[in-house]
C-alpha cells in the first residue's frame, strides 16, 4: 500500500508539474492521511512539496508548510471523529484544494476545487473497493 | 495521547524544516541549490509533457494549418515592406528598433485544469534567468506574439500566455490600422475592444501589436502578428465596438519558441 502510494505520488508531482493545475499532490496527501492516520505522511508531505516548488516555481517551502498543516489537521481530526467515510474526503478534499488553489494564485479554484473532491472520493472508492477484495 | 504526542513532535520538526527552507529561499540563498535540482527536472518535464502532448504531424489539417499561418506571416511581412518602401520613397525618416536576439526554448509545460481539453493561459518553457530571461520579456513562434515571460527561475521559465485573463496589450489592425485593446479571456478567443466608432473592422483582418516598448527596451514590439478577427460586435449606441480574435497559433502545438532580447 505504501509502495503504491509513492508511486503514485511521484505520479502526481509529475502531472502537476507540466499538464495540469488540479491539486493532485494535495489529494494524494489526504488519502495517505486518511488511511495510515500516522507519522509517516509528514515526512511525504514536506518531500513531495519541496519537489513540487522546483517543478512550479513557487518559493521552496511552501507548498509543504501547506501539505504539513493539512496533513496535521486531518491527523488532529481523526482522534476525535471517523475519517474513512466519503462525506469526509469530499469534504476536506474540496475545503483543502480551494485553499491551496487560492493561495497560489490559480485561476477557476471552485471549480477546479470540485473536481478534486470528486478525483478524491472516486480514488477513496476504488482503494476502499480493493482492500476490501484484498481482505 | 502516546500516538498524538509523537505525531505532534514529526509535524513540528518538519514544519520547522519547511519554514526554514522557505526563509533561506526567500532571501535567495538557495538559488543555486534550487538551480540544480531544475536542470535535473527539466528533461523529465520534457519527457512527461512530450508524452501528454503527442501532436500528430502528418495530419493533414494541421500541415494546412501550418502553411496557412507561414503565408499569413509573409503577407504581413509584405505588407510591411511595402509601407516601409512607401515611407522611404516619400522622404520621411522611419524608427526601427534596434536588432532584437532570438533565444530559442522548448515547451516542457502547458499548466492547463483538464490537459488538451482546457485552454493554455500559462506555458513552461526551459530556458531561464541563467540563460538571460528576465521577467517582461516577449516570447514569440515565427511572427506570431505568444506571451510574457512571468516568472523566471534558473533554467526555467513560465509564460504568462496571451489568452490569459491578465494580457492587454495595445493593437492595431493591419489594413485599417484601427487602434484598440486586446484582452484574453481564458479562452481560444481574444477580445479586441475600445475600438473607436469610426474605424473599421473587417472579418479575416491580421491583428497585429502597436507596439509599446519603452526606454528601458520593455514592452511589446510592433507588427507582431496577435490574430485575425473572426467576428465583429458593433453597435450604434456604444462608445465603442469590439471584436473576437482568434490567435493563428495552436499553443497545444508549440514545441520550440522564441524569447526576443
Amino acid at each position: 500500500m505504501f509502495i503504491f502510494l509513492l508511486i503514485f505520488l511521484f505520479m502526481s508531482i509529475f502531472l502537476e508539474g507540466t499538464v495540469t493545475t488540479m491539486p493532485l499532490v494535495l489529494i494524494t496527501l489526504i488519502l495517505a492521511s486518511i488511511y495510515f492516520r500516522d507519522w509517516r505522511v509528514f515526512p511525504l508531505a514536506f518531500f513531495s512539496g519541496m519537489v513540487l516548488d522546483i517543478f512550479t516555481f513557487r518559493i521552496g517551502g511552501s507548498s509543504s508548510i501547506f501539505f504539513l498543516c493539512c496533513v496535521f489537521l486531518i491527523l488532529l481530526y481523526q482522534r476525535k471523529y471517523e475519517i474513512q467515510t466519503v462525506y469526509f474526503v469530499a469534504v476536506a478534499s474540496f475545503i483543502a484544494a480551494f485553499l491551496y488553489l487560492l493561495l497560489f494564485g490559480y485561476d477557476d479554484s471552485l471549480l477546479q476545487a470540485l473536481a478534486s473532491a470528486i478525483t478524491g472520493v472516486v480514488i477513496f472508492t476504488l482503494l476502499q473497493y480493493v482492500l476490501r477484495k484484498k481482505h | 495521547m502516546q500516538q498524538r504526542v509523537s505525531f505532534i513532535r514529526f509535524f513540528l520538526l518538519f514544519f520547522f524544516l519547511s519554514l526554514s527552507v522557505f526563509l533561506l529561499a526567500r532571501i535567495g540563498v538557495l538559488t543555486p541549490i534550487t538551480g540544480f535540482f531544475e536542470q535535473g527536472t527539466t528533461s523529465l518535464q520534457k519527457g512527461m509533457f512530450g508524452f501528454s502532448h503527442t501532436t500528430e504531424k502528418s495530419d493533414e489539417i494541421t500541415l494546412l494549418k501550418e502553411e496557412n499561418r507561414k503565408l499569413r506571416t509573409q503577407l504581413v511581412q509584405q505588407s510591411e515592406l511595402k509601407k516601409e518602401n512607401e515611407a522611404f520613397r516619400d522622404q520621411f525618416a522611419k524608427t526601427t528598433l534596434p536588432a532584437k536576439k532570438l533565444i530559442p526554448a522548448t515547451v516542457i509545460g502547458l499548466l492547463e485544469f483538464i490537459p488538451g481539453e482546457s485552454v493554455s493561459t500559462k506555458m513552461v518553457i526551459d530556458k531561464g534567468s541563467a540563460d538571460g530571461i528576465i521577467v517582461g520579456d516577449v516570447v514569440v513562434s515565427e511572427e506570431n506574439l505568444l506571451g510574457r515571460v512571468q516568472q523566471a527561475s534558473v533554467h526555467l521559465s513560465i509564460v504568462s500566455l496571451i489568452s490569459n485573463h491578465d494580457s492587454v496589450i495595445t493593437a492595431k489592425t493591419q489594413k485599417t490600422n484601427a487602434l484598440g485593446l486586446i484582452q484574453g479571456q481564458d479562452s481560444p478567443s481574444l477580445l479586441l475592444g475600445n475600438v473607436i466608432l469610426s474605424d473599421k473592422l473587417e472579418k479575416n483582418e491580421l491583428v497585429l501589436t502597436k507596439g509599446d516598448v519603452d526606454q528601458k527596451g520593455e514592452g511589446y514590439p510592433p507588427d507582431l502578428i496577435i490574430g485575425k478577427i473572426v467576428s465583429v460586435n458593433k453597435k450604434a449606441s456604444d462608445l465603442f465596438q469590439g471584436a473576437q480574435v482568434q490567435s493563428l497559433v495552436d499553443f497545444l502545438t508549440l514545441e520550440t519558441v522564441f524569447i526576443l532580447k
